[in-house]
């Protein structure tokens, strides 16, 4: 039986996260220097190309969930789980002909809250500010508090200190660099990861026996093997449409789609799913091998790096390790980047201050950022359970689906439809997060299912159409 | 005190010591403190179990069997853990009812073991069949209809049109000034 404990000291694990994190920053400061203007800062001047277009969106994906999450899937919920878990690629495949769409409609386009609120208007706009800030928060603090307990688990750094750590180095750079910084330091981080997973994932796959792996699973775990496995199937849907309303609504994927090149973002998002696709089906085979391997887990939560560790042993924790911080760091920098987009642009310049001058407008999105990480290091001091905290979140993003596609492609979807679906969804899917019944894994489901229901209805009722010429125009 | 007197001291000291260490191994019984009660009911086909021994060492190792009834007879009872840890986590299990004890066990099979614990029952329950599919099939229904807007959107205006609806209606609605 494999011993699997093998792990970092902390002196490792502080020594990694001091190199990681002054490369990070150092390196946010050196691409940081090409954000000379507002449109700079903000939107990497608009001329992101296919590699790095690609690269941002596919890191900014892999998050610390993808890594560990996807194998606890799998662990609990076998192969239809890992599979459940891939399917949120699909929404960086439906996104792409959306994201032309977009930049059709609005070239040059700020944020997701601007769609909304000329599509809708301002009662709907603030009901989507409202859904995307709680998003963002609850995405940025379970980053924040997988960061701290990953770091804890691997190399014995105290959850206070590596949750700090993970959350300044992002702040840092992205305070200096913006979206510069962000992308740039995303496609390091795309390939280090994409490097990791794959080495890990065909190493332990040499180590074990795939036979050995389906027969222990047949005889000790059967039922993630069951293709009729009842929590599997409904989480597969459930989790897709998570998927779907994550990336359609959040301003994350909305930024890049304004900051790619003219015609990159189709392409640069289709790659990214692509590339994305395989990365949680990696983790979550690692985790199915770990009962043929004679690894005991005790903690779900951490059967990836515990099976990675075992398997590989001190390399194996580093790489781990390091995959980790850097799946971590694309996102936060992202969600940092976007959410202070959002709230610059939606509240404080089209709210407050309409005239503000560039630089004053720049200062404002810096305070933000500094601001939003504060607030997340204050929530992550709470160390809540990750699954609630951003899966609470699901039905509230699912409502948004159908009120954003429609209203990108349909002149008849109206504002009352929207305003009305987003909260029916938001409030039905927290029904059924907790149902006795039903349970977290149907919520998404059931919140599209009714905004889909209420978007339809209105608009095939409404007699008046939208001018898409008003986009032009605002 | 001769040489000898100090070896023959010395031997007897760690013998009794081991023997010490055996004895509170052995006499230890663990209880299982997650589930809190006796039975638990599984909906998702997955438990966690952890267990205490008190008065059993560090370093003391442990054997957990599970067995489809509460009698364990060696027939349908199988050891699904030997080691150190304190807990596991189960998951995969088919459903039906499943019990669950745990002992202090030698590191060698052949030594002396503890008393096992009382046992656990786990029930493993999941959600109906018929909710399941009418579930699925209702999302694969609206992931499809989401799908076909957007693609149907897409070709439909494509890249290189005009943003302008080709019928717009002059009573449009739309966000407000």
């Amino acid at each position: 039986m494999i011993d699997a404990t093998v792990l970092l000291s902390s002196s490792t694990g502080y020594l990694l996260l001091a190199v990681f994190g002054f490369a990070w920053i150092g390196l946010g400061l050196y691409w940081g220097r090409k954000a000379r203007d507002f449109d700079g800062f903000m939107m990497a001047g608009r001329n992101v190309g296919l590699a790095l277009g690609s690269a941002t969106a596919m890191a900014t994906w892999v998050t610390s969930n993808t890594v560990m999450l996807a194998p606890v899937f799998a662990l609990e919920k076998g192969v239809w789980g890992m599979l459940a878990y891939a399917t949120a690629s699909f929404g960086l495949f439906l996104f792409a002909p959306m994201a032309a769409r977009i930049r059709h409609l609005i070239p040059k386009g700020y944020t997701s809250g601007d769609f909304i609120r000329i599509r809708y208007g301002n009662t709907a706009w603030v009901l989507f500010l409202l859904i995307t800030l709680v998003y963002s928060f609850a995405w940025l603090a379970s980053m924040g508090i997988a960061g701290g307990k990953l770091l804890q688990t691997l190399a014995g750094v105290p959850y206070l200190h590596g949750m700090t750590v993970i959350l300044g180095v992002c702040v840092v750079y992205t305070l200096f660099g913006g979206l510069y910084a962000v992308i740039g330091t995303d496609f390091i981080q795309s390939l280090i990861i994409l490097i990791g997973v794959v080495v890990v994932g065909v190493l332990v796959m040499v180590r074990t026996d795939t036979a050995q792996v389906y027969e222990t699973l047949s005889t000790q775990q059967p039922a993630l093997l069951d293709i009729l496995m009842p929590v599997a199937l409904l989480s597969l849907f459930n989790n897709l449409f998570f998927g779907f309303g994550e990336v359609f609504h959040n301003n994350v994927w909305w930024s890049r789609a304004y900051a790619m090149r003219e015609g990159v973002a189709p392409k640069a998002f289709l790659l990214s799913g692509l590339l994305w696709f395989p990365i949680p089906i990696a983790a979550g085979f690692i985790a199915l091998s770990a009962g043929s391997l004679g690894i005991n887990v005790v903690d779900p939560n951490t059967v990836g790096p515990q099976v990675a560790g075992a398997v590989l042993g001190h390399a194996g924790a580093i790489l781990v390790f390091v995959v980790v911080f850097c799946s971590l760091a694309s996102s936060i920098d992202s969600l940092l980047a976007a959410t202070s987009d959002l709230v610059v642009e939606d509240i404080y310049r089209k709210m407050f201050r309409g005239s503000a001058v560039e630089d004053r407008i720049r200062m404002a999105a810096r305070l933000v950022v500094v601001a939003l990480g504060a607030v997340t290091w204050l929530i992550c001091l709470g160390e809540f359970n990750i699954l609630q905290v951003l899966f609470l979140s699901g039905p509230l993003v699912a409502s948004a689906i159908w009120p954003i596609v429609a209203g990108l492609y349909w002149n008849r979807a109206n504002r009352a439809g929207a305003v009305a679906a987003m909260i029916a969804g938001s409030v039905a899917g927290l029904v059924a997060y907790y149902h006795p019944k039903l349970g977290w894994y149907t919520a998404c489901l059931v919140s599209v299912t009714i905004s889909m229901v209420i978007v339809c209805v209105s608009s095939w009722l409404s007699r008046r159409t939208f001018d898409w010429a008003r986009f032009k125009d605002a | 005190m001769t040489c000898w007197g100090v070896l023959s001291r010395a031997a007897s000291l760690f013998a009794a010591g081991i023997v010490g260490t055996l004895a509170a191994a052995s006499a230890a019984v663990p209880e299982f403190t997650t589930p809190a009660t006796d039975f638990f009911l599984a909906t998702e086909g997955k438990a966690a179990l952890v267990w205490r021994a008190e008065g059993a060492p560090d370093s003391a190792r442990f054997e957990l069997q599970q067995s489809r009834t509460n009698t364990f007879p060696a027939r349908a009872t199988r050891t699904r853990y030997r080691g150190p840890d304190r807990g596991t986590f189960i998951s995969g299990l088919a459903a039906g009812d499943y019990f669950f004890r745990v002992r202090v066990a030698d590191g060698d099979d052949d030594g002396e073991s503890g008393g096992w614990s009382r046992p656990v029952q786990v029930r493993v329950e999941y959600v109906p069949l018929g909710l399941v599919f009418g579930l699925t099939g209702i999302g694969g229904v609206v992931f499809l209809s989401t799908v076909w807007v957007v693609l149907a959107g897409h070709r439909r205006f494509g890249s290189a049109r005009s943003i302008s609806d080709p019928d717009p209606d002059p009573d449009d609605e739309g966000g407000e000034s």
